[in-house]
């Protein structure tokens, strides 16, 4: 028995005392790699959190994209906190979240909500830090872009890059042809096509269960048909303004909208418009024009591969959905309307302005681009390969015909396009990139994605776009639109499908206007957006 | 006949002291503890919300939040009452809740007293078991289900209308028609629970009362009249009292899955509105007092009905 002090032995025998110099070693290399561990803990501790709200069906899954990976990277020193909300759960998460005062670092959402924010003071003023930490931004801004996030002369968002021309209307080109008719241009021969369309059978099922046309909710989706009249409900109604008489006028309020209304109120009773359209909601909408029983549809031309894909995914082999120019109304007018007030990305005031504009203004860079190979979808490989320098390169459009997933997959990542840098509808997109052969490499890469019907579509929303005089909503709109919004759905649908005197409907909904803040709001757009 | 003998619904009687309460406690404590989660749960969503109704009296702002804002006392009740608006959704609450209490709470306690005198075993469970089970379907799937039956286009019941040679009807676009289906819809859905309720209170009425009756010659409509019903009036009257304290409830889900514009005329309800103009409009202030007010009278109804029935009948909540 060895002598022991407090157990340690006194002299050990010399295996033991190397057994004892290893344990100690161990324990001191172990101790060693816990004390590093926590201080990487520590380290990570010291991240910046940013929270970003975001909608998935907007920009796909992003967490697990290239989009997301190619932001971590570059910013290691943040750690990403995605909220995905649903693109129907909007309307009700945003104001909530506004009363609650909690909004997250970054978050899409539409303008109508800026007069609240602004209010609320959430949402930061961009005015001074843009510039200095957003130069991609603003420099590949689309033209007149910015404007359409400024509230009371303070930038307070990044609108999106897809905004402004860009809806046509578009027809059934394959039921023209099988009923031996020409492509309409007047409201009236509009309306002839669209009671040959429901009279002779174009899907040639047999049955009578074709409509000329559809509303998606309400009276939206057929803003060119109003716009034969001169005025738009918008499609999206969240208000159209027009320039009259000198003065901002509100379309929804002119004697012209009465008049667009009750003609589609005859279109309606006599069957040319899906009966059920007026409550239909976004897949019975889309479902209605796949069931092949509708042939005119007021959409975006770069739907438009989306949607004769699907009508052959369907079984109509020979489904050409076509855009062709807006119908003309009886006093010579026509047009396509613009998005009006547009979706746009704001950052909440949680102490992280100029971080939140860096990450945002890296989505505009070429660095970005070359970072996450040109995607920033999940799914879709939308780069085929990369080139000899290293750059990607796209499918063209014909061999993406080859690819019958396609369509599917390409949806993401346009999708994905709407709240960042990207979007190849952006003709400013790369201005800003250092290597011009790069920039006009990507230019030309994107413009050989582009169907032939979204060649012809783009141009025709050009020409025919028309566009909202009030770009931004004022503190009024914040109090009386919803309201007015709410009744002019009422009106509208109650007008179209033949519900009661139309004449004493439509005194209803002005005299509803005049005590719910409609003069108020005029004034103010008047007085803050001066001709 | 004996009909005096007290059902155990009808024994309970209020505590006398706090002695006996302390005594009720001892001897149920495990009832007590699980009543505890409950009145945690009411207190938490029920009682602690209170508070923010204050908002129906401020001038809500989002600038200076629920504290800050302004005090206006009375201000958005007097905007409510004149806005033509919130009158008509007060009528359509009115109605529909008017008519679902009215033609749809006699349905159950109709279906409760017949199904109590079928024998067949098997057959009731099956009825019961079948009108039962509605209930547990959202108002989201069962709406679904009527919008495709009712479709103008290709619903089975348009389909049944043209093969007659009628046209078709737009059911859940026209004025006509809406009220009628809520309320339809509603007894078809929310019945069955109502029935087993009622049958579940048929079951403690003495059968040998029962019995009696069927010696001294009672024919069925005397027994249910003279015997069934009073045995479960209680559970009825009760029952009743509560429908009624939520007849500015008119059902939410169910109008908000049915509903749109070109029947707001008819079918919009407090609750419809409120969640328009209030979550997704923002005017949290208007609409707190527009609910407010509604609440308040289904309140009042509550206290004028429970008074009413306990001078009838002797039967009320307290």
């Amino acid at each position: 028995m060895k002598k022991c002090i407090k157990g340690i032995p006194v002299s050990l025998p010399k295996k033991e005392k190397i057994m004892f110099k290893k344990r100690l070693l161990l324990g001191m290399v172990i101790l060693l790699v816990v004390g590093m561990l926590f201080a990487q803990g520590a380290k990570e501790e010291k991240k910046t959190v940013i929270r970003w709200m975001w909608l998935p069906e907007a920009m796909g899954d992003v967490e697990n994209g290239p989009f997301m990976k190619a932001l971590q990277a570059k910013f290691p020193d943040v750690e990403f906190q995605l909220e995905p909300v649903l693109y129907s759960a909007y309307p009700d998460r945003f104001p909530v979240m506004i009363a609650a005062g909690d909004v997250p670092d970054i978050f899409q959402g539409h303008t109508q909500y800026m007069p609240q924010l602004v209010e609320a003071d959430l949402i930061y003023d961009l005015t001074a830090a843009l510039p200095k930490y957003g130069p991609d931004i603003v420099g590949n801004a689309r033209d007149g872009q910015l404007r359409y996030g400024q509230y009371g002369g303070k930038q307070y968002a990044i609108p999106g890059s897809y905004l402004l021309k860009y809806f046509s209307q578009n027809i059934r080109m394959d039921w023209l042809e099988k009923l031996g008719l020409e492509v309409p241009r007047t409201l009236e021969e509009f309306r002839e096509v669209a009671r040959a369309f429901v009279a002779g059978d174009p899907n040639g099922n047999g049955k009578k269960d074709e409509y000329a046309t559809a509303f998606r909710t309400n009276v939206n989706f057929i803003d060119s048909f109003f716009l034969a009249f001169g005025v738009a409900p918008n499609h999206h109604q969240t208000g159209m303004w027009q320039v009259r008489d000198g003065k901002h006028t509100f379309d929804w309020v002119q004697p012209e909208m009465k008049e667009a209304l009750m003609e589609l109120a005859s279109w309606y009773k006599e069957g040319l418009i899906h009966p059920e359209s007026l409550t239909f909601g976004w897949n019975d909408w889309w479902n209605a024009y796949l069931r092949d029983s509708v042939g005119m549809w007021y959409h975006q031309p770069r739907r438009l591969s989306e949607m004769n894909t699907a009508l052959k995914q369907a079984g109509v082999e020979d489904a050409n959905m076509w855009p062709i120019a807006p119908p003309i109304g009886p006093k010579g007018l026509s047009g396509t309307a613009n998005e009006g007030q547009p979706w746009a990305t704001f950052f909440g005031k949680n102490g992280n302005l100029e971080k939140c504009i860096e990450i945002l203004n890296y989505t505009y860079t070429q660095e970005f681009f070359l970072a996450c190979g040109g995607r920033n979808d999940v799914y879709y490989p939308s780069q085929r390969t990369l080139n000899e320098k290293g750059w990607p390169k796209f499918y063209s459009y014909e061999e993406m015909l080859a690819d019958p997933n396609y369509e599917e997959r390409r949806t993401e990542v346009l999708y994905s396009m709407l709240y960042t840098g990207w979007c190849i509808e952006n003709p400013n997109m790369t201005n800003t990139w250092p290597d011009r052969e790069l920039a006009e490499y990507v230019k030309q890469q994107f413009k050989n994605t582009l169907s032939p019907a979204q060649v012809v579509g783009n141009e025709l929303a050009d020409t025919y776009a028309v566009t909202s005089s009030k770009p931004v909503p004022v503190p009024a709109d914040a109090k009386y639109f919803t309201r007015l919004q709410d009744k002019f759905r009422e009106i509208a649908s109650r007008i179209v499908s033949g519900r009661g005197n139309p004449d004493a409907t439509w005194n209803e909904w002005l005299d509803y206007y005049a005590k719910n803040g409609g003069p108020e709001i005029e004034k103010e757009v008047n007085e803050l957006f001066p001709l | 006949m004996d009909t005096s003998k007290r059902t155990r619904a009808q024994s309970w009687k209020p505590l006398k002291s706090l002695k006996s309460l302390q005594r009720e406690i001892a001897k149920n404590k495990m009832l007590f503890l699980m009543a505890i989660v409950i009145m945690v749960w009411y207190v938490i969503f029920r009682y602690v919300p209170y508070y923010w109704n204050l908002i129906a009296f401020k001038d809500y702002s989002y600038r200076l939040g629920f504290s800050g804002s302004p005090w206006v006392g009375l201000k958005h009740f007097k905007d409510a009452i004149a806005d033509v608006e919130f009158r008509r959704v007060f009528r359509n609450t009115v109605i529909i809740s008017g008519l679902k209490v009215f033609i749809g709470f006699p349905v159950p306690v109709i279906l409760a007293l017949f199904l109590n005198e079928v024998f067949q075993n098997w057959y009731k469970k099956s009825i019961q078991t079948v009108i039962f089970i509605p209930y547990f379907i959202s108002w989201v799937i069962y709406a679904s289900i009527m919008i495709t039956i009712l479709s103008p286009t290709d619903g089975l019941l348009n389909i049944m209308l043209r093969s007659m040679g009628k046209e078709p009807i737009y059911f859940l676009a026209s004025t006509e028609w809406f009220r009628p289906l809520l309320i339809v819809s509603e007894i078809t859905k929310n019945s069955g629970y109502f029935t087993v309720l009622f049958m579940s209170a048929l079951a403690s009425v003495d059968e040998e009362v029962y019995d009696a009756s069927v010696v001294d010659g009672a024919n069925l409509f005397q027994r249910i009249l003279h015997i069934n019903l009073p045995g479960i009036a209680s559970v009825v009257a009760i029952v009743f009292i509560v429908r009624l304290g939520q007849l500015f409830m008119s059902g939410f889900e169910q109008v908000y899955a049915l509903y749109s514009p070109m029947v707001y005329s008819v079918g919009d309800i407090i609750e419809t509105y409120v969640y328009r103009q209030g979550i997704v409009g923002g005017r949290f202030d208007y609409t707190t007092a527009v609910n407010l007010f509604g609440t308040m009278i289904g309140f009042t109804l509550v206290i004028i009905t429970n008074y009413v029935s306990k001078k009838i009948s002797d039967h009320g909540l307290w």
